[in-house]
């Protein structure tokens, strides 16, 4: 595994990779996003508690699912970064946080309004809301620290070790609804046994997570070539490619 | 579709405030990242050949200097040779 994975700390190689990929992501990810919140929105049955509010829960649940997915896949890139020194590993972590921080963001905005006509407020100091919150500030601190440092391998680490350390808000934010009294509902589909939403509801549910999670991916691929570009921008392989494109798009 | 007509889709059943500040707050936020990632890319290039348009006029300027003071040198020669030529005869 070793020998096929060590191509892809060469920054060259990943940057070509990512190219590849990305056409996939965004376009499977634009059309499962689209699909999945026609059907939430439009033809998913109405709830029988709370009618038509409810729908939110199509951009709530996969903006936050993402954002602890986001969040770990960060900190598991910042793990490999600091054990291996890999450097294309920093560049992944920081090429995820903007992500990470943007979803969290909508969890927390479309939370609120979601909050407002069912429990009459848009926002209480509630464990699951706080601790999403906190999530939010994780990071946007990795970015800030990241950003902080002139020498980049330095940053990462600095950065790396935050976002290690804030691993521990993942099992709070899952355990809150149980842990302590909230305002915020169960679980609904991350449960033991059967989920507890008909399959009319969940399945638009389960495309929009993909949807979510495939845009995201998509993002994060364009992110990582940014990174990548910056890190390399004086090698000739960034200028052959750079006037390659140049004389591409001249061409049309 | 659940919804008997366009207006009752937007109303939401009167909630129509809240689900479609939802959405919207969704989209506007997924589309400024997605946007901010593709023209960053592009910055990026154009910030490549700017600096290796540069790079040739700093290397064409180092050239050109180069042998204007090669020329320069050869002329003072030339002309010291020639005083001394005209001391000497």
């Amino acid at each position: 595994m070793w020998k096929w994975l060590h191509p892809y700390a060469k920054t060259e190689r990943t940057y070509h990779l990512c190219q590849r990929l990305l056409p996939w992501f965004s376009l499977l990810g634009l059309a499962v996003i689209i699909l999945a919140t026609v059907w939430g929105l439009a033809f998913a049955p109405t709830d029988y508690q709370q009618s038509e509010a409810y729908r939110i829960i199509y951009v709530h649940v996969p903006s936050a699912v993402l954002s602890k997915s986001l969040y770990s896949a960060m900190a598991i890139a910042a793990f490999i970064g600091l054990v291996w020194q890999v450097k294309t590993s920093f560049m992944a972590m920081i090429a995820l946080a903007p992500i990470g921080a943007t979803v969290t963001f909508v969890s927390l905005i479309t939370g609120a309004a979601w909050g407002k006509p069912m429990w009459g407020t848009w926002w209480e100091w509630d464990a699951r809301l706080t601790s999403q919150l906190i999530l939010l500030f994780l990071f946007l601190g990795v970015i800030s620290l990241y950003k902080a440092f002139e020498d980049k391998q330095q940053a990462g680490k600095a950065a790396g070790v935050m976002a290690i350390v804030g691993v521990i808000n993942l099992p709070i934010i899952h355990y809150s609804v149980q842990w302590w009294n909230t305002l915020h509902q169960g679980a609904t589909i991350m449960k033991l046994g059967k989920p507890s939403m008909p399959p009319e509801m969940l399945w638009p549910l389960l495309l929009s997570i993909l949807g979510w999670a495939l845009v995201s991916g998509a993002i994060f691929l364009l992110r990582m070539q940014n990174e990548i570009l910056q890190r390399d921008i004086r090698r000739p392989w960034v200028v052959a490619l750079a006037n390659k494109s140049l004389a591409l798009s001249k061409g049309k | 579709m659940v919804f008997d007509d366009i207006n009752s889709f937007l109303d939401m059943g009167g909630y129509g405030l809240y689900v479609w500040l939802s959405f919207g707050s969704s989209a506007l936020c997924l589309l400024i990242l997605w946007l901010d990632s593709h023209f960053s890319k592009r910055r990026l290039i154009t910030q490549v050949l700017h600096e290796q348009t540069r790079q040739g006029r700093i290397k064409a300027a180092a050239e050109q200097s180069a042998t204007a003071e090669q020329s320069a040198t050869a002329e003072k020669s030339a002309t010291a040779q020639q005083k001394t030529h005209g001391e000497t005869i």
